[in-house]
């Protein structure tokens, strides 16, 4: 009698312990979500995810966890979210542009078949500037300027590999074929942004959010902006695209990222958790403060958005050859 | 103007702002004492929570914390012989030895005056020629950063003084390691097997905590397989005296100074500093040949410097926006986040909140005084724990840091390797420190060279038309001469009585 009862017993638990998770599972997420950011602490991106995380604590109690995995170029980052289990509780919050540079340069492992989009947070602009008092007015001013005096005249970006060298090598290929533009790498856009306010290089290739205190104190000019029409906040600088045409349109888009595997509506679920937290006034204000946009896109664009980064780049790798 | 000093000084001194600043200097310290946990890190951390702050109090957090972190190394460092930052790592080179002596409670002590006076001194610098340093430092360019990156490599003569040639293979070894990772001017791949981990280069933290901690564990294990007794870390009552600093008092100027300057230079970085107040700490002693064996001269140094390189970098961000090292760099965004925007315009639209911030540093100071002259006795208790349970606590100290930099497994083998290696080293009698001097400062010099070379459109005259590269130059070459010519001059000397 005394077995029966403990088989009985046993059988009971065993059911509980089954039917526990499929009950849990209403709730996603239902455990904390790891956040896998390739930079280091204290970026851009990793204040964008302590706000993201903030927000959904206090509002839903779902915990952020943001693990900042820099260095590699992004790479080692990356290859932990392709192979993390894809249950939709690991996420990666890369530059698009990066996460499409480094694998078609070097073989890191995973490609963008690997992944899937969840929701674009934010957008950042290319922006080329000059010191405040150069005569270089627009980027066919730094051409001319380049080509009345070969080799004096360059350009800095934040590395070797950067976004804003492939993007100017695509412009000087495209429309000024003949000219000589010597690049200059530093290591960080505060780098360039210091190298350019002390006049050891000609112009600063950088990105709008690091750019603007040096605009807004008088040091700096910007003369071509990566963006489809002039930004509010800085309505005397050209874009590109209205010097050369609306080929020269770059989005430098951040957004989460899914190992592929990963079901849709544990995707969908997390896509809405960010829609509702990037339209919400304290996030939004407090995005701006640390000088970032929210541009929520769903997964769906997003997706899209991040194929053609992937395919724009690519091209641009291949075609000037930057990279042998 | 005077109402402004004033009012921001009031601020800073609220309830509010020095208690929050004392936060900051406590976690701080934990922060820098616990291998892996870095200022940079800490500071990060605490700016989600500084969101809602008004300035002055959210930088007194901010500032105290990064304060107390590049103090705090020093604890691990001379009490355990672990590097709790890299800004402790030629602390290291005096710390153990004394508290083998037993008077680790005297080098404590003198490690945290130093850091005071060090970030006193700099504090000072940056109340009243913060404006002009700035415009100064503003001037270097790519041939001025070479030319010091050369200078900083020439203190490898006087880190191996009497062994010169083990001394060059060290920092050849280093020099090596130091060209893995992607090619700083081209994006090409060096030396890294295809592997994604090394892209980057070869990470400094794990390097340290292998080399200098791990190796370390390696050699007690070895004399307790030989059977050799532990020998437990006396705790003298021995305390730092008046004299102590008296004698140390053109060091610590000294130290200090070197630390403002190298602060105030944009991305030469703190370790880069401790290791040149050291090398002019030994050159400029009257026993240089107790460097390494245990002395104070050399903890002034290295602790005066460290605390010096943080008024140091906050000169160029405030004035320039321009951020000096990491924690700045964060630091920059909360300024941004405060509505602040760093520029000369910062001293004329806020300058309440300017001059709280400087004196909330000040501030940070004299808390990492009072809080480390109180924690001191109980660190020390550390003492107390028999070898047989400190070592294993060092070893899952040294993991829990070498992953926790970047979260990586990879860099856990990196300390397995720089362990292993320290420790072959070790048995070799190759000296450790100029390895990792290589490892900082080559970086910098070549990125700087190639940098200089591609502005310069491979000219090389840019290296000896400008003035101050030129002069840094020279200096360097006949720093580096200096043991041939002293040689020389010993050789002439004793010739001149035999003739006599």
């Amino acid at each position: 009698m005394q077995r029966i009862t403990s088989i009985l017993f046993s059988l009971a638990a065993i059911c509980i312990l089954l039917f526990t998770p499929s009950l849990a599972k209403a709730a996603y997420p239902d455990r904390p979500v790891t956040i896998i950011i390739p930079f280091g602490p204290g970026g851009a991106v990793d204040i964008a995810a302590r706000i993201l995380a903030e927000y959904v604590q206090t509002k839903h109690g779902i915990t952020f966890n943001i693990v900042c995995k820099g260095g590699g170029a992004g790479a080692p980052a990356l290859l932990d979210v392709a192979k993390a289990k894809p249950d939709g509780y690991t996420f990666g919050f890369p530059a698009i542009a990066t996460f499409s540079t480094t694998p078609q340069v070097k073989p890191t492992g995973y490609t963008i078949n690997d992944f899937r989009a969840v929701a674009q947070i934010s957008v950042m602009w290319l922006s080329l500037a000059v010191n405040a008092d150069s005569k270089i007015q627009t980027v066919r001013d730094l051409f001319d300027a380049a080509k009345g005096n070969p080799g004096k005249t360059n350009f800095a970006t934040h590395g070797a590999l950067s976004t804003q060298r492939l993007f100017m090598a695509k412009l000087i290929g495209e429309k000024a074929p003949d000219i000589k533009l010597p690049h200059v790498a530093y290591i960080s856009g505060h780098e360039v942004s210091t190298a350019l306010l002390g006049h050891h290089v000609v112009s600063g290739f950088g990105v709008t959010t690091n750019q603007k205190p040096y605009v807004q104190s008088g040091d700096f000019r910007i003369i071509g902006i990566s963006s489809p029409q002039r930004l509010a906040e800085f309505p005397d600088s050209p874009t590109f695209a209205e010097q050369f045409g609306p080929d020269y349109v770059f989005p430098s888009s951040h957004g989460l990222i899914a190992p592929q595997k990963t079901p849709t509506d544990k995707v969908v679920a997390m896509q809405n958790i960010i829609k509702e937290a990037l339209a919400d006034p304290s996030v939004k204000e407090k995005f701006a403060k640390a000088g970032l946009t929210t541009d929520y896109l769903p997964a769906d664009e997003f997706q899209e958005v991040i194929n053609k980064v992937w395919q724009d780049i690519g091209d641009m790798l291949k075609k000037y050859a930057i990279v042998n | 103007m005077e109402a402004a000093i004033f009012e921001g000084v009031m601020t800073a001194l609220s309830t509010k702002c020095v208690f929050a600043n004392a936060l900051g200097v406590f976690l701080g310290i934990i922060f820098g004492a616990m291998p892996g946990l870095t200022a940079a890190m800490g500071v990060a951390l605490l700016i989600p929570l500084t969101f809602g702050m008004p300035a002055v109090e959210a930088f007194s957090t901010l500032l105290g914390m990064y304060v107390g972190a590049i103090y705090g190394g020093c604890i691990t460092a001379i009490l355990v012989g672990t590097p709790g930052t890299v800004a402790a790592a030629a602390t290291l080179l005096e710390g153990p030895p004394l508290t083998a002596k037993g008077e680790s409670r005297r080098a404590l002590e003198m490690a945290t005056i130093a850091s005071f006076i060090g970030g006193i001194f700099s504090a000072v610098a940056l109340c009243t020629l913060a404006p002009l340093l700035a415009k100064i430092a503003m001037g270097f360019g790519a041939s001025e950063y070479f030319a010091v990156a050369v200078f900083g490599l020439t203190i490898v003569t006087s880190l191996s003084s009497k062994r010169p040639l083990k001394g060059l293979i060290s920092c050849l070894l280093g020099l090596f390691i130091a060209t893995i990772g992607l090619d700083p001017i081209t994006g090409d791949l060096r030396n890294t097997f295809e592997n994604p981990n090394l892209f980057s280069g070869v990470p400094l933290v794990p390097v340290l905590i292998g080399l200098f901690a791990l190796s370390q564990i390696l050699l007690t294990i070895e004399n307790v397989i030989k059977g050799m007794e532990f020998t437990e870390g006396t705790m003298s009552k021995q305390r730092i005296t008046l004299s102590d600093l008296q004698k140390n008092f053109i060091n610590l100027v000294r130290s200090s100074l070197i630390g403002t300057v190298i602060g105030i230079i944009p991305a030469t970085g703190v370790s880069a500093a401790t290791f040149m107040a050291y090398s002019e700490a030994k050159r400029f002693s009257k026993t240089p040949e107790q460097f390494g064996k245990g002395t104070l001269e050399g903890i002034a140094a290295s602790e005066s410097s460290n605390n010096a390189v943080c008024g140091g970098a906050l000169i160029p961000l405030l004035t320039l926006g321009i951020p000096g090292d990491i924690v700045t760099a964060i630091m920059l965004g909360a300024l941004m986040i405060q509505g602040l925007t760093p520029g000369p315009l910062l001293f004329v639209e806020h300058p309440v909140t300017v001059y709280g911030i400087f004196a909330a540093f000040i501030v940070s100071n004299i808390l990492m005084l009072v809080i480390g002259l109180i924690t001191i006795p109980m660190a020390r208790l550390i003492l107390h724990v028999p070898n047989s349970v400190l070592m294993p606590i060092v070893i899952t100290l040294c993991v829990v840091g070498g992953f926790s930099v970047n979260n990586s497994t990879f860099d856990l083998l990196l300390v397995a390797v720089f362990g292993t290696a320290g420790y072959l080293m070790n048995k070799c009698a190759i000296p450790l420190p100029p390895m990792l001097l290589a490892m900082i400062l080559a970086p910098i010099a070549e990125t700087n060279f190639r940098r200089a070379l591609s502005i310069s459109q491979n000219d090389f005259s840019i290296f000896y038309v400008n003035p101050i590269a030129m002069t840094i130059l020279v200096i360097s070459f006949f720093i580096l001469l200096q043991p041939l010519y002293v040689t020389a001059w010993r050789w002439f000397r004793r010739d001149r009585t035999f003739v006599v």
